[in-house]
């Protein structure tokens, strides 16, 4: 497949996997947070609601409460009373008839049409006609008899006539009316113990009627009285719910009542009806419920514990024909349906018994869907209302309808988008793969014009991104390819020379050696099976001195001396019966032919069989040795010396003298025949190789071996040069060695090239070694780091491994008593890491130089490398920050190994704690710090995980315990060669096995407290006597008072003179000779200096162990208390030997 | 340095005044010691008026305590200012030593 059809493929495949999966989780959570939504809005209405009716009740209870405790009120109470126990007067002798006549018609015709009105079968006169005559006078008196219409009856204040009550009433009535219209109550009434409501604001019939005896004794009215009348509190209120009550024509009433006290005797009970509207309004806002949120089908009602509804339905107000519609469908029966139709209400009569309201009335509070009341789902949200006495819900819904119109046009939206991006998709990746793949065919492009030879070629792609990277290395690759190819031409055209060269040289060579072959005075004589020459050369004619006619036919054994002939026949015998077809004659050895003047003389033969006809021939080859013997040398050597004339040639005597060159050899070295000829060849000697090199090779060719090597030389003109020469010795017959021959080759352009190569790689890896370099270059590294501070002393190294990386440390001043150091580790490797690194190093500094709080630099570093951190790199951190006045460290750990301390007495302390985790991995996390106080002479080593985690070739782990093992053993006295110490230990570890991992340990050793500018100074000579102290303390104490020094600071250092001159006094001496002690009393801006000399023997007291301060009386030592006291009543102490001097410094912090 | 000796009802108050160090520590111990070999066996040792103490002064105390310690007798320690309490809390000497605030603390039930 293509690669452009790759990307396509996988871009679009992961963006519309990636769109589709965002946009059904965007639905699925945006219908989730819209419906929450809805149910909120539900939530808050109905809370609103719910706090209103809660206030409305709580008020009234208020207002009942403070009402029936007015003076007034009482007054009332007894006065209404009283006038009504007067009526049995007034009514004396009154005509009931014409009461019963006026009363009776009222009833008739205003009150029973009335409550029949709103009532399933029409009520009878009787059913609620006033029986007794009191009743019916007062009736008569402010109903029937008042002129004002029904339902404003309570405008009658004076009803004329001379009876009490008429006074009463007229007096009362005007300030009971006015509080009853100012806070909108239904009506109020007063009655007495006896059960008259002997006031009414109103006075609908159950006026002046008895609550215990007459007809409405059953009411909830009646029932609430009934309680107010039983209690003994003054405090008391009861209010009951809703129900049918027949004087306010079957309306819906609720009551609360409270008893009236004259102190402490009870004389009667206050009662306010509850108006049905009040809430009705607050739980319908007047019809207004667009309005407040709940569109077209939400409403907020209550439901009392008779499950019946306390307030309209906003679908009876709105639609009341669909309502009853969809009562009837939902089988509710049809005596209600009328009943709602007829009344037009719901209050009293709605049953709501759904899923919500069933909840709430156990007391839940929740939001739920389910079937309302009209069988229509509904969001809803509920609770029950805390008012005393009452058990209601409340209830905020709206249609589920009307909810999911909303979220299903949000969804329909959501899957538009996502069908649109998701075909965009496709055509973007298309254009994106396409920019991508164009610069990389090019380049495959150009890279097959390479391969076919085609090397000048620039892509023109050159850019910054990765593509145009490779671009620039593929100019780069073909701009070096072709200056190589250059380069081997001209190398190639050098080397063709040097063949036509040796080619020709090789031809004269051959007719060279042919004319010695022709010169040679060899015989060719063949013989038959029966020894008789057959065949005679003219060279064997020279040779022997047989013409050829006289020689032929006769026995071989003619031109054999007498003793070889028995011997030649058994020769040629045993070799006609050999399988060999040739045969050296007495082989190397010289046998002897015979003249035919009869001299002998040594030959050389070689013999063939040929087997012609089944008769054997033998051919003998026979050289007159004594002639070839005296060319043999020379001509040994010439053909040596011939067959290499290509290359330079030196034949040297077996001394190393020069003997012959060929002219090769002038024109490499640059010596002509006569400069070398009868010297020495190391006229050539560059000293670039030792002795023992040439011993060597002096050793390899004195035993007749061929030595070859690589041999640096010096041409006659200075120049150096490369050869590779092959030195062969010549041997002689007897196997001596006789002469060397030197064959010499020029390879100085080949070594050239090579060491061209060498180079090119060399930067190669460079560049790959940038990260380590940006690494390095940002670590301090020079030490002593600052030679002009005496307070401490501080050393670092850090040993990069090949690969991996990231590790740093640094350190500095942040202002003139703080130095900031620290050591860490990034996650990763190469150049991001070591960028990385350089980002948090500079984050560091900068916000150390405005805070010097670890933990607020680290919180502060890390938030900004959290924020953007694509690459999610991290670094583990261990920041120090120690107050130089003080010794004190303040530090934060984050994720990184933790540091050691070795005290001067050699306690080992390791700063456990983790302040949090690495720095850059998780934003808005708070560090924490600790601190620690380094004594002087005290020393931390900071380190990371490539020195615990260092490893052997078996992978054995450098462990932390052998890390603290090496630093308690360790007995060096200064921080180098503590970090040293270290360090070598890991490497000597690690041994042969690579390192894994960076290796960084920083050191840094306390050596003195900053001591700012002396103001006051002062000093007394003590002598070695136990007495001095005192007058050691008098002068000290002067000393401090005269300069404000607290008593409680100079007190310790009295202590402290105690305990250091009594142990030089007593120990420092080891004669009875009188010693002076100096004590030198200085005061700084913040701290009291105190230094005391003397001259006896080196002893270091902080050296000492820390005594056991835990144990028991009885095996309590008292040693070491006197140093351990010195050490924690002082902030700081140092010990310091000089030329037979101790010098002990005391710090106290005066601030 | 100035010490006090009084004895009321079963016990001896012994008050030291000044300082505890080295060229004071001597002439109390040998007091403390004379107490201890007349039969002064309960010690209420009073430090409200020490100003300091160093090492020798703890060592006489810890040598006295462990005097009395087979005699069955007990030392109590009272009144013990900034500096000395430091000192005291410094050798781990409050942990061995019944310390209290005051004299009349150190008094009661003894």
């Amino acid at each position: 497949m293509k690669l452009s059809t790759k990307i396509l493929l996988i871009l679009s495949g992961v963006s519309i996997l990636s769109v589709a999966v965002i946009g059904l989780v965007g639905i699925s959570f945006g219908k989730k947070t819209m419906e929450d939504e809805m149910f909120n809005k539900l939530t808050a209405i109905r809370e609103l609601k719910a706090n209103r009716i809660e206030a409305y009740f709580e008020q009234i209870r208020n207002q009942l409460l403070s009402f029936s405790e007015d003076y007034m009120v009482v007054d009332a109470m007894n006065s209404f009373h009283a006038a009504f126990e007067k009526l049995d007067d007034d009514i004396l002798g009154l005509n009931e008839e014409l009461i019963d006549k006026s009363l009776g018609e009222y009833y008739q015709t205003e009150f029973l049409p009335r409550i029949n009105k709103n009532s399933e079968e029409a009520h009878l006169l009787e059913e609620f006609y006033p029986t007794d005559f009191h009743t019916k006078f007062l009736q008569y008196h402010y109903i029937s008899k008042n002129l004002n219409k029904t339902g404003e009856k309570q405008l009658l204040t004076d009803a004329g006539g001379d009876f009490a009550y008429s006074g009463v009433h007229s007096h009362y009535h005007p300030i009971f009316k006015s509080y009853l219209e100012k806070f909108g109550f239904y009506d109020i009434f007063m009655i007495d113990l006896q059960g008259h409501v002997v006031y009414s604001v109103y006075k609908e019939v159950d006026f002046a009627t008895s609550l215990i005896e007459d007809v409405y004794n059953e009411t909830n009215f009646a029932r609430v009285y009934k309680e107010a009348l039983n209690t003994d509190s003054p405090e008391f209120i009861k209010m009951v719910d809703f129900e049918t009550y027949p004087p306010s024509y079957n309306g819906q009433a609720s009551f609360v009542a409270s008893p009236i006290f004259e102190g402490d005797r009870k004389i009667g009970v206050l009662v306010f009806q509850l108006p049905i509207d009040r809430i009705n309004n607050i739980m319908t806002d007047n019809s207004q419920w667009e309005k407040v949120g709940l569109g077209k089908s939400g409403e907020t009602y209550i439901v009392g514990a008779d499950l019946l509804l306390r307030n309209q339905s906003r679908f009876l107000i709105e639609d009341k024909e669909n309502y009853l519609g969809i009562l009837n469908d939902i089988g509710t029966p049809d005596d209600v349906i009328s009943k709602i139709d007829n009344l037009n209400t719901s209050i009293g009569l709605q049953k709501v018994e759904t899923q919500g309201v069933i909840a709430a009335l156990k007391g839940d509070t929740g939001i739920s869907i389910f079937p309302d009341y009209r069988g229509i789902h509904v969001l809803s949200s509920y609770r029950p209302l805390t008012i005393k006495d009452m058990d209601w819900a409340i209830m905020s819904e709206l249609d589920k309808k009307e909810a999911y119109s909303a979220i299903t046009g949000f969804v329909k939206n959501m899957i538009i988008w996502l069908l649109l991006l998701i075909a965009l998709i496709p055509v973007v990746a298309y254009y994106f793969a396409r920019g991508l793949v164009k610069p990389l065919e090019k380049l495959t492009d150009i890279s097959k014009q390479m391969a076919a030879g085609k090397l000048d070629i620039e892509s023109g792609l050159c850019r910054n991104d990765e593509i145009g990277v490779l671009a620039c290395s593929f100019d780069t690759m073909s701009a070096s390819l072709k200056q190589m190819m250059d380069k081997l031409e001209v190398a190639n055209s050098t080397l063709e020379e040097k063949v036509i060269l040796r080619t020709k040289e090789v031809e004269i060579a051959h007719y060279k050696t042919q004319s010695i072959i022709d010169n040679a005075n060899d015989a060719i004589i063949t013989i038959d099976e029966k020894q008789n020459i057959v065949l005679f050369n003219p060279a064997a004619s020279e040779i022997f001195g047989y013409e050829n006619e006289e020689i032929i036919g006769k026995s071989l054994l003619e031109l054999l001396p007498e003793e070889y002939r028995d011997n030649h026949i058994n020769n040629i015998n045993a070799f006609k019966q050999s399988p060999e077809s040739s045969k050296q004659m007495s082989q190397r050895s010289e046998v002897k032919g015979k003249r035919k003047n009869g001299e002998l003389f040594y030959a050389e033969i070689s013999i063939s069989k040929q087997k012609i006809e089944n008769q054997y021939q033998f051919t003998a080859f026979l050289k007159d040795v004594s002639v070839r013997k005296k060319a043999e040398k020379r001509l040994k050597s010439q053909s040596a010396a011939l067959k290499s004339a290509a290359n330079g040639i030196v034949i040297t005597n077996i001394n190393g003298i020069v003997e012959w060159v060929n002219p090769a050899f002038t024109k490499l070295t640059g010596y002509s025949w006569r400069e070398v000829v009868g010297k020495n060849p190391r006229v050539l000697n560059s000293g670039k190789h030792d002795k023992a090199f040439f011993e060597n090779m002096w050793k390899t060719i004195l035993k007749g071996e061929v030595w070859h090597d690589e041999v640096i030389n010096k041409k006659k003109n200075g120049e150096l040069y490369y050869e590779e020469m092959t030195i062969t010795p010549i041997l002689n017959d007897k196997q001596e060695i006789v002469q060397f021959v030197a064959i010499k080759q020029d390879v100085t352009v080949r070594k050239e090239l090579e060491k061209k190569i060498e180079e090119a790689n060399l930067r190669m890896e460079d560049e790959l070694n940038v990260g380590r370099d940006i690494q390095m270059s940002m670590l301090p590294l020079i030490f002593p780091a600052f030679p002009d501070h005496s307070e401490f002393n501080i050393f670092a190294l850090l040993e990069s491994a090949r690969e991996v990386g990231g590790d740093f440390y640094d350190f500095y001043f942040i202002d003139e008593n703080k130095f900031l150091f620290t050591v860490a580790d990034v996650a990763g490797k190469g150049v991001p890491s070591a960028l990385f690194m350089a980002v948090c190093k500079t984050l560091i500094k900068s916000r150390a130089s405005e805070d010097s709080s670890p933990s607020s630099i680290i919180t502060h570093v890390n938030d900004e490398l959290s924020r953007d951190n694509p690459s999610s790199m991290f670094v583990t951190l261990f920041l120090c920050i120690i107050d130089l006045s003080t010794g004190k460290i303040s530090y934060t750990n984050a994720g990184h190994n933790p540091p050691h301390i070795k005290r001067v007495n050699g306690d080992f302390e390791t700063l456990n704690t983790l302040h949090g985790p690495v720095v850059g991995a998780m934003e808005d996390f708070a560090y924490g710090e600790d601190s620690v106080i380094l004594n002087v002479n005290d020393y931390i080593i900071l380190f990371t995980d490539g020195v615990n985690e260092g490893m052997d070739k078996d992978k054995n782990l450098y462990s932390d315990a052998r890390l603290v093992e090496t630093l308690k053993s360790d007995n060096s006295d200064n921080i180098k060669d503590h970090v040293n110490t270290l360090f070598n230990s890991v490497m000597e570890f690690q041994g042969d096995a690579e390192q894994a991992d960076d290796i960084t340990i920083l050191g840094f050793e306390y050596l003195e407290p900053l001591i700012n500018k002396i103001l006051f100074t002062t000093s007394i000579i003590l002598k070695n006597q136990l007495e001095e102290i005192d007058r050691l303390n008098e002068h000290f104490e002067e000393f401090c008072e005269t300069n404000q020094v607290p008593p409680k600071i100079f007190m310790k250092f009295n202590i402290v003179f105690d305990e250091l001159i009594n142990n030089i006094v007593s120990y420092a001496y080891k004669d009875d000779e009188e010693h002076n002690i100096e004590v030198i009393i200085n005061i700084t801006e913040d701290h009291l200096v105190v230094s005391i000399e003397d001259d006896g023997i080196a002893f270091n007291p902080f050296n000492l162990a820390t005594p056991d301060t835990s144990a028991s009386i009885e095996d309590r030592d008292i040693g070491g208390l006197g140093v351990h006291l010195v050490r924690n009543l002082m902030d700081n102490f140092s010990y310091k030997r000089f030329v037979k001097k101790n010098m002990t410094t005391l710090y106290k912090n005066i601030k | 340095m100035e010490i006090k000796i009084t004895t009321e009802g079963n016990f001896t108050v012994v008050s030291v005044d000044g300082s505890l160090d080295t060229n004071t520590s001597k002439a109390a111990h040998d007091q403390l010691n004379k107490l201890v070999d007349d039969g002064k066996t309960k010690l209420l040792v009073d430090l409200t008026n020490l100003d300091y103490i160093a090492s020798s002064g703890l060592r006489i105390l810890l040598a006295t305590s462990k005097k009395l310690k087979p005699l069955k007798g007990e030392m109590r320690i009272c009144g013990l200012n900034e500096t000395v309490n430091e000192v005291f809390e410094i050798s781990g000497f409050t942990m061995i030593f019944n310390v209290f605030k005051t004299a009349e603390e150190a008094k009661e039930g003894f």
